[in-house]
């Protein structure tokens, strides 16, 4: 039922709860694939490189943002891929899950409280009401 | 880590197919699945003023549960029902959260943009305030 799972991650701890679940839900259905994708959006870009002297170090910070995810994975011996993508952070993984038919979207949310949420948008939450399959999301 | 699971139901299309999701999930976890409907105050006014006695109430709201419960017992799971009063959202949440549950599994209307600001969204509310992780079903 769960083939395609979609990891939607940005380091944070929310997101290792995610993918606790995540490797949880994967190790259900046999042939199942983690596809762990980590959104770089705009913003971040430009502070990477302006605190990065080299394009070389900004993959690679980007990368440790995702590395504990993948180590997660990878001792959980479930099958995954890394995808980095560029974009605003919903609207992105909600294109990506849809465009490749994920069975389930993975998400940790950061808990804003309805302020919060009303003036920065809950990435979590457009995720769940646009995008076309299951949506877990996690605390 | 997915020992008990609440599915929260309406009878509607949508928490047919969640009860898809929450008895896969339980089938692989080995897991107990609490079902909950909720009556809301403006439905349980409605229903009392349409039918002819408490009984028939009762009788219709458990018919809602029906299907799902006939999809429980087919898929041979354990269960339990629980037929709750209140504004859905807000009943769903704290009942999840007194009672421990490793993760929540939810319809969602698919309502738009305007009929969500306007109306709520029942799967938001309860994906918001619960603090176990929660499953929305399209």
């Amino acid at each position: 039922m769960y083939n395609k799972i979609v990891l939607a991650t940005d380091g944070s701890e929310h997101s290792r709860r995610a993918t606790e679940n995540a490797v949880h839900i994967a190790s259900c259905t046999e042939g199942s694939k983690i596809e762990i994708v980590y959104v770089v959006d705009a913003t971040h870009a430009k502070s990477d490189v302006l605190s990065n002297w080299n394009s070389v170090d900004v993959n690679d910070t980007r990368k440790a943002r995702v590395r504990e995810v993948e180590e997660m994975a990878k001792q959980a011996r479930v099958n995954y891929e890394v995808k980095i993508l560029h974009g605003e952070p919903g609207p992105t993984i909600v294109d990506y899950a849809n465009r490749n038919k994920a069975d389930v979207v993975i998400i940790g949310s950061r808990g804003l409280n309805g302020l919060q949420e009303f003036v920065l948008g809950s990435v979590s939450h457009k995720v769940a009401k646009r995008a076309n399959c299951p949506v877990l999301i996690v605390k | 880590m997915y020992k008990k699971i609440l599915l929260a139901t309406d009878g509607s299309k949508h928490s047919i197919r969640s009860a898809e999701h929450a008895i896969y999930l339980a089938d692989s976890f080995d897991s107990v699945i609490e079902l909950v409907y909720v009556v809301g105050g403006e439905k349980s006014k409605e229903d009392v003023l349409h039918s002819v006695d408490k009984y028939e109430v009762k009788r219709e709201r458990e018919e809602k549960l029906r299907p799902i419960q006939e999809q429980l017992e087919n898929a041979g799971l354990q269960y339990n029902s629980h037929l709750l009063h209140g504004e859905p959202g807000p009943t769903i949440v704290k009942f999840a959260n007194e009672n421990a549950f490793d993760l929540v599994v939810v319809g969602s209307r698919g309502l738009n943009n305007l009929q969500t600001m306007i109306l709520g969204s029942v799967s938001h509310k309860v994906a918001k305030r619960v603090s176990c992780p929660v499953l929305i079903v399209k």
